[in-house]
């Protein structure tokens, strides 16, 4: 687990221009959003990039299994990923 | 338009055996569940099967009940489901648990599962869930026109293989592929083509264990049951509704209470050692065959795939700095376009049925000898009312659903809520907010159907609650036209124009900030919570059908609020002319009325008349000027000006200026009809479309209520620091 935490970033963290895969969700987490999260394909191994910031900064509009989805700041913190650049 | 090809009489072409029966009612010989991700023409896919034109908005969580709608092919009929659009069936949202049961429970002959065949990998992941529940199913990989855009390339006899159904690449839009999915639909149903049950998701080490420990079990007591490994995936994860289907025999009559303790204490015990990690590998599994399925059949021309012109498009909509003024821009244009657009039919809609046919009925009742009375119910009052209501409001819908569709099917409006989520969040509301919210300045009873999109029920009662701040179409005619009157004489004359407009614009804003304001308010007292998870699809821009957007926008938008307004201008109408017609005393029940609301009207800045017009002319806001200036004549007497006692009517800007002042008005009365025309209940329309969306009386009254008091408190205050100033 420990090499796991050295690579893992939130994807709220993720810049324009990088590209990451998921490498799963946190622990705490509520059941609910985990699956929501999951059905919308964030799940081990995928590959993300951020697409789009709102005007405001958040939500933002990720590009998963070639579908814009945005989320929100705090939601996106339950994902990690690891950068690949 | 189209005219009859040599493909159209062929008897080789399918599609001359399907009959579009719409809306049939009968007995059917098939059922067939029409299942789908968000977002991959599921409804045109539906209205291409039965004729029937259900609105195919480019928004996720389009079709939230479901609709049916039937058809015939080669002598049989069909009965055709649209499920709600949803990503998986593992969560226990209404919209999944909604599609889950009925391709559960229902067992339908055949499911047809919708496919984008540009997300493939996506998709398939829902695809291989409904396969194991059932193998009784046809893919329907929709929207290949754009797949074959962006070079992707897919291989359906080897996709068909892989999943064992039959597989049909179709262009819904352009009906491509309709007629083979029809006949694989047939064959499927009538078992000529018989698809062997598979297992698709298997699941690795433990987890995998425990799914097989749980599904072996099931076995033993009921070996013929089809879904099995499907059944101990979601018993191991604690579904509610399945445990409770199998417990009293719903799945399998060889099953009950007692003999499906032990696997489902089994399952509870798994659910236990597993933990998180169970959901997260049943997802992934999932996923992965998903993607092995995709490897072995789709090929890209390019790794980066075309899907550059949505970037660009996104890039300028969702800018820092230009995000915001192209959304007020477009709302701004759409509005504009509505307000000076309706001017013309609505003048001509007037011209005939306010200016001809109503003079023609009243001689016409003349001439039969109706008593006047009865002549002025009917006519003046049932006649007249119903008349104007249908004149101002149908064309400034006609015109304001057709724009606003077009941007919904555009995509464009998802980029709203995105944008605006930020704002709503802080409000403890919902980002699609945006998009009633934006809905509300045409119609707010279009604007509260609409919240339909909202899934969870705390934000959606927030949306609904404060749609009524929209300023809405009808009440846009009523703001220009006092502040005409009141605020631009007040400016220099070349100056007039803008102050007015600029003073509308106030309004409309400030009918914004109550918004955010009443539902940061709700979230903290009434509906609190923690503004829920929000996930928004961003759909990929899809350019609009013209003409069946004006088609679709005009019967499921326009007409239906139209008749909801209809139904109640008639009785309304009546009301306004009996209450100045029957007299108690020396005066007509208006008058007292009037008299009798005039201490409190005056004290907030208004006047009796014009409460009394909010309260009878509740059907619909526009016809608030014509009862306030029937109304005025009464108070003042005037042999000059209107139609008589009870009939409404409109005149020039200074008839009306004159009217108005000699009714004692002031610029005070006008700020504050202004104000409380932002601020009060909602119509009669609106008030009956939340009861229905809400289904209780408490959020009705609630909503219909709490803007009365703003007005209230609002129209007060500005009186009191008015007499303060001045």
């Amino acid at each position: 687990m420990a090499d796991v935490m050295d690579i893992a970033h939130y994807l709220g963290n993720l810049e324009k221009g990088q590209n990451a895969v998921i490498i799963g969700i946190i622990a705490d987490c509520k059941e609910e959003i985990r699956q929501r999260l999951l059905d919308l394909g964030f799940v081990r191994g995928t590959k993300i990039s951020l697409q789009n910031k709102s005007p405001l900064n958040d939500p933002k509009a990720y590009l998963i299994h070639d579908t814009l989805i945005s989320l929100r700041k705090e939601d996106a913190q339950k994902v990690l990923i690891e950068i690949k650049e | 338009m189209k005219t009859n090809s040599a493909c159209d009489v062929c008897e080789f072409n399918n599609d001359t055996e399907l009959k579009k029966l719409g809306v049939f009612s009968g007995n059917y010989d098939y059922t067939i569940a029409l299942a789908g991700n968000p977002n991959t023409g599921k409804s045109t896919v539906f209205n291409a099967l039965t004729g029937l034109k259900q609105h195919t908005g480019n928004w996720p969580g389009k079709t939230v009940t479901r609709a049916e709608g039937s058809f015939a092919y080669r002598n049989n009929t069909f009965k055709i489901v649209d499920l709600p659009g949803t990503y998986s069936l593992l969560s226990t949202s209404e919209d999944e648990e909604v599609a889950r049961n009925f391709v559960l429970f229902g067992k339908p002959d055949v499911t047809v599962i919708v496919v984008d065949s540009s997300r493939l990998h996506r998709n398939l992941s829902l695809v291989l869930q409904i396969l194991e529940i059932t193998p009784k199913a046809v893919l329907c990989l929709n929207l290949i026109d754009e797949a074959r855009r962006h070079g992707i390339n897919i291989d359906v006899r080897t996709l068909s293989k892989d999943l064992g159904i039959p597989v049909i690449a179709t262009s819904a839009r352009s009906k491509e592929g309709i007629p083979e999915m029809l006949s694989a639909i047939h064959q499927v149903a009538s078992g000529t083509i018989e698809s062997k049950k598979r297992s698709f998701i298997s699941v690795p080490e433990k987890t995998g264990k425990a799914i097989h420990k749980i599904s072996d079990a099931l076995a033993k007591l009921d070996p013929e049951l089809p879904n099995a490994n499907w059944l101990a995936i979601r018993l191991i994860d604690g579904d509610p509704t399945l445990t409770t289907a199998l417990q009293q025999g719903e799945l399998s009559k060889l099953m009950n209470l007692e003999n499906t303790r032990s696997p489902l204490a089994m399952a509870g015990t798994l659910r236990n050692e597993l933990g998180t990690h169970y959901k997260n590998d049943v997802a992934e599994s999932i996923y992965a065959k998903a993607g092995k399925i995709v490897s072995s059949s789709v090929s890209s021309a390019t790794e980066q795939r075309s899907f550059r012109m949505d970037r660009a498009i996104d890039n300028i909509v969702t800018h820092k700095i230009w995000g915001f003024p192209i959304m007020f821009l477009l709302l701004g244009l759409v509005l504009w376009l509505t307000i000076t657009g309706a001017n013309y039919p609505s003048k001509m809609l007037a011209t005939l049925l306010l200016d001809t046919v109503h003079p023609f009925l009243k001689s016409g009742a003349e001439a039969w000898h109706f008593p006047w009375w009865l002549s002025g119910f009917l006519i003046d009052g049932v006649y007249l009312a119903t008349a104007w209501v249908i004149s101002v409001m149908l064309p400034p819908m006609a015109i304001f659903f057709p724009l606003f569709t077009l941007l919904e099917d555009f995509g464009y409006l998802p980029r709203v809520a995105f944008n605006l989520d930020r704002l709503f969040k802080k409000a403890g509301a919902h980002g699609k907010q945006a998009l009633t919210m934006s809905m509300g300045f045409g119609c707010n009873a279009a604007g509260v159907i609409a919240t339909r999109i909202i899934n969870s029920p705390r934000e959606k009662l927030i949306a609904i609650i404060t749609n009524n701040f929209s300023l809405c179409n009808g009440r846009w005619p009523t703001q220009i036209l006092i502040a005409t009157i009141f605020l631009g004489a007040l400016a220099p004359s070349q100056w007039a124009g803008t102050i007015s407009m600029l003073a509308v614009i106030g309004i409309a804003i400030l009918g914004i900030g109550f918004t955010f304001f009443t539902s940061w308010l709700l979230s903290k007292t009434l509906l609190k919570g923690e503004s829920s998870f929000f996930t928004l699809e961003l759909p990929p821009y899809r350019p609009p059908k013209f003409f069946q957007t004006l088609y679709t926008s005009l019967i499921d938008r326009t007409l239906i609020v139209l008749w909801r307004a209809v139904i109640f201008a008639a009785p309304a109408g009546a009301v306004i002319w009996l209450i100045s017609n029957i007299t108690i005393g020396e005066q007509s029940i208006a008058l007292w009325t009037i008299q009798g609301l005039n201490p409190f009207g005056l004290a907030i800045g208004l006047n009796g008349v014009i409460l009394l017009a909010y309260v009878v002319a509740i059907p619909a806001n526009e016809i608030v000027i014509p009862t306030i200036l029937m109304l005025t004549t009464l108070t003042v007497n005037s042999a000059t000006a209107g139609a008589g006692a009870g009939v409404m009517f409109e005149g020039t800007e200074s008839e009306v200026a004159n009217l108005l002042y000699a009714g004692g008005w002031t610029t005070l009365t006008a700020i504050n009809l202004m104000l409380f025309s932002l601020l009060h209940n909602p119509c009669s329309t609106t008030i009956y479309t939340i009861y229905k969306e809400t289904g209780s009386r408490k959020w009705t009254t609630i909503a219909t209520l709490l803007p009365v008091f703003y007005g209230i408190i609002v129209c007060g205050l500005v009186a009191m620091i008015w007499r303060y100033l001045i």
